[in-house]
């Protein structure tokens, strides 16, 4: 259960073009937990999280895997560590399930190894951790929105990294299948101690999977800790711009987030049915 | 999701997963050993026909028997001098320009970006007709011009386009500019030529077979013999890359050195042929969409995608020297092109542009 696969930025300054993005981070992910970051539109934490997974350089400190600077290991090193779902992953035209799952086998072929009976299971385990075993045949673009996320969560399985970062993994889900995934990737995090990384926009479902909350505004890191003690209105309206209550969550206990926009604080009254 | 967890173990998921791997694999096996299987047969029943068709009228055991070394001197130097070369030609362009297209489509991803869309066929009909039309050159001297060319094009397409990474569209629109300037180049050289020599490069322009002979052969195999095992290396990463930069690099490549290691190659391969036998059109365009929709599996299809090169190039110049009645004989290109346009036509009514 315990990793201390150690993944930690210390001083990041991230640029697009000449453009500076995120001005100075430093984290430590928490071995072994759920983090989650947060933050309003533009404020850099999807940056942060590319940065994280090696596919953006800093233009300023560095990101150290267990001691050694993220951007001169060798690339195919990291991947057997780490593995990362961008916002909106691409599947390629026409390809099905099984094969799209044996794309993450990539990091433990050499150049020239074909598929070997390691792979095969590593990725029939990832389709069986998945609940995706049923759609092996199927091709990717045939999915729901909710298949093709758990897909693409097996991609990653397969890959078999230690460290999973997601960039908005419920995106474009329905709320029942935002949990669905959250709860795929609770599980994974509780039964083999895989450390997740996630950028969320849901406040509410942030706090409840979050072990360590990391909350972002304009480039820099403002609060982080569990959520309890990070997320409260003050925060919010920090991060967010956003007057807002928080209460305790009536399901788990973990803060909710109640937005208070201009039209109550005008005294707006609504004529609906209470549910109290 | 929950209801599948309860029904199954997690050992019976993984067993239903890895029967479904199984079958899947076995399916997409024996769909590709098809489509591989009536590719070649094609290729190759098209091949005797270009053997064995002709002006000089020769039976089907008289070509073997010329190929094999029979005492028949006439139909030895058809067979041997005339054909067999012309024939292997087309089938080695037909498998550079089947590559050059597939390797540029799947790494910009999109359909458009095949060497003779973006400017590197352009390129190199620049090079050649300038060495014609201004050095009064010829031969080999002219198809040096023609790689030179082309593979000017390419490296200023991959200086303009390589900032911020190489998006497709960039790429593309980049590559249709230079094709309309190496166009005015080649319309500024004709119109200040003779007509006769102004002939000349018109026929280059076209592509075709005609110019056929060992050498040449030999030259081409050898090219290819060299970049068609570096193709073979850059294939899984290029699989890959398919999945978008982001995620290639997640796993494990860094995409900018494999994007360049593609297009380097790309450039080569369409260079190469095109200075052999001029720039045949539409070949590089059309082999791999056709190649893919055979196969269908979201895969690069290189292979089918040579193939498919091969049958049209092979099978458009039997077209051209034969089939056309009379003295209408014409260039290889100019069936090809005639084939092509329409698939453009078709492609843009189907939208499949909207495959990024």
């Amino acid at each position: 259960m315990t990793d201390e696969t150690r993944l930690v930025a210390h001083g990041v300054h991230l640029a697009y073009d000449q453009r500076r993005v995120v001005h100075g981070v430093d984290l430590a992910v928490p071995a072994g937990q759920v983090t989650v970051i947060v933050g309003a539109n533009g404020c850099g934490k999807s940056t942060l999280l590319r940065a994280l997974g090696r596919i953006l350089r800093p233009v300023e400190g560095r990101v150290e895997l267990d001691g050694r600077d993220l951007h001169r290991m060798r690339p195919r090193e990291v991947a057997s560590v780490l593995g990362l779902l961008p916002q909106q992953p691409v599947a390629p035209e026409g390809i099905s399930v099984g094969d799209l799952v044996g794309r993450g086998r990539h990091p433990h072929q050499g150049a020239f190894r074909r598929w070997s009976a390691a792979d095969a299971d590593a990725v029939a385990r990832a389709l069986a951790l998945t609940d995706t075993q049923d759609l092996v045949g199927r091709r990717v673009e045939e999915l729901s929105g909710g298949q093709r996320q758990r897909v693409w969560v097996a991609m990653m399985l397969a890959q078999d990294p230690r460290i999973l970062l997601l960039d908005e993994p419920t995106t474009y889900l329905d709320i029942a299948h935002q949990v669905d995934v959250l709860d795929l990737l609770a599980d994974l995090n509780q039964q083999r101690g895989t450390t997740v990384v996630m950028v969320l926009h849901d406040l509410n479902l942030a706090a409840r999977y979050a072990d360590h909350l990391v909350v972002m505004a304009a480039g820099r890191l403002v609060r982080e800790g569990a959520p309890a003690d990070v997320l409260d209105a003050e925060c919010v309206r920090e991060a967010f711009g956003l007057l807002a209550r928080v209460v305790a969550d009536p399901v788990t206990g973990c803060p909710m987030v109640v937005p208070e926009g201009a039209r109550e604080r005008r005294g707006a009254t609504y004529s609906k049915v209470s549910l109290t | 999701m929950s209801a599948g967890t309860l029904e199954h173990s997690a050992a019976d998921r993984r067993e239903v997963a890895a029967a479904g791997l199984r079958g899947a694999r076995r399916r997409r096996r024996t769909r590709r050993t098809g489509v591989l299987a009536v590719l070649v047969a094609l290729a190759l029943s098209l091949s005797g026909a270009a053997l064995v068709i002709g002006d000089f009228p020769l039976s089907p055991g008289q070509v073997l028997g010329a190929l094999l070394g029979a005492d028949d001197p006439s139909a030895r130097f058809v067979v041997v001098e005339l054909r067999a070369p012309r024939l292997l030609l087309g089938a080695l362009v037909g498998v550079a320009f089947g590559l050059a297209g597939a390797l540029f489509q799947s790494v910009l991803r999109n359909p458009l970006a095949s060497p003779d869309i973006i400017g590197i066929s352009q390129g190199a009909s620049a090079g050649a007709v300038a060495a014609l039309l201004l050095g009064g050159l010829s031969g080999a001297a002219v198809s040096l011009s023609a790689l030179a060319g082309g593979a000017f094009v390419g490296l200023l397409l991959y200086a303009v386009a390589w900032r911020g990474g190489m998006t497709g569209h960039r790429f593309v629109l980049s590559g249709i500019g230079v094709a309309y300037v190496c166009a005015a180049v080649v319309g500024y050289l004709l119109t200040r030529s003779e007509v006769d020599q102004a002939q000349v490069a018109l026929r280059w322009m076209a592509g075709g077979l005609a110019q056929a002979e060992w050498g040449l052969v030999q030259v081409l195999a050898l090219a290819l013999a060299l970049l068609v095992p570096l193709v073979a290396l850059v294939a899984r990463r290029l699989d890959l890359l398919l999945l978008g930069d982001d995620q290639a690099g997640s796993l494990g490549l860094r995409p900018e050195v494999v994007r360049a290691g593609v297009v380097a190659l790309g450039v080569a391969l369409a260079c190469a042929a095109t200075a052999a036998a001029g720039p045949v059109a539409f070949v590089a365009f059309v082999a791999a969409p056709v190649a893919r929709r055979l196969l269908s599996d979201g895969g690069l299809a290189l292979a089918e995608s040579a193939l498919v090169g091969v049958v049209l190039v092979v099978g458009a110049d039997l077209v051209a020297q034969h089939l056309l009645p009379g003295d209408l004989s014409v260039p290889a290109g100019v069936v090809t092109g005639a084939v092509g346009g329409p698939y453009l036509i078709w492609l843009m009514a189907t939208g499949r542009t909207a495959a990024r």
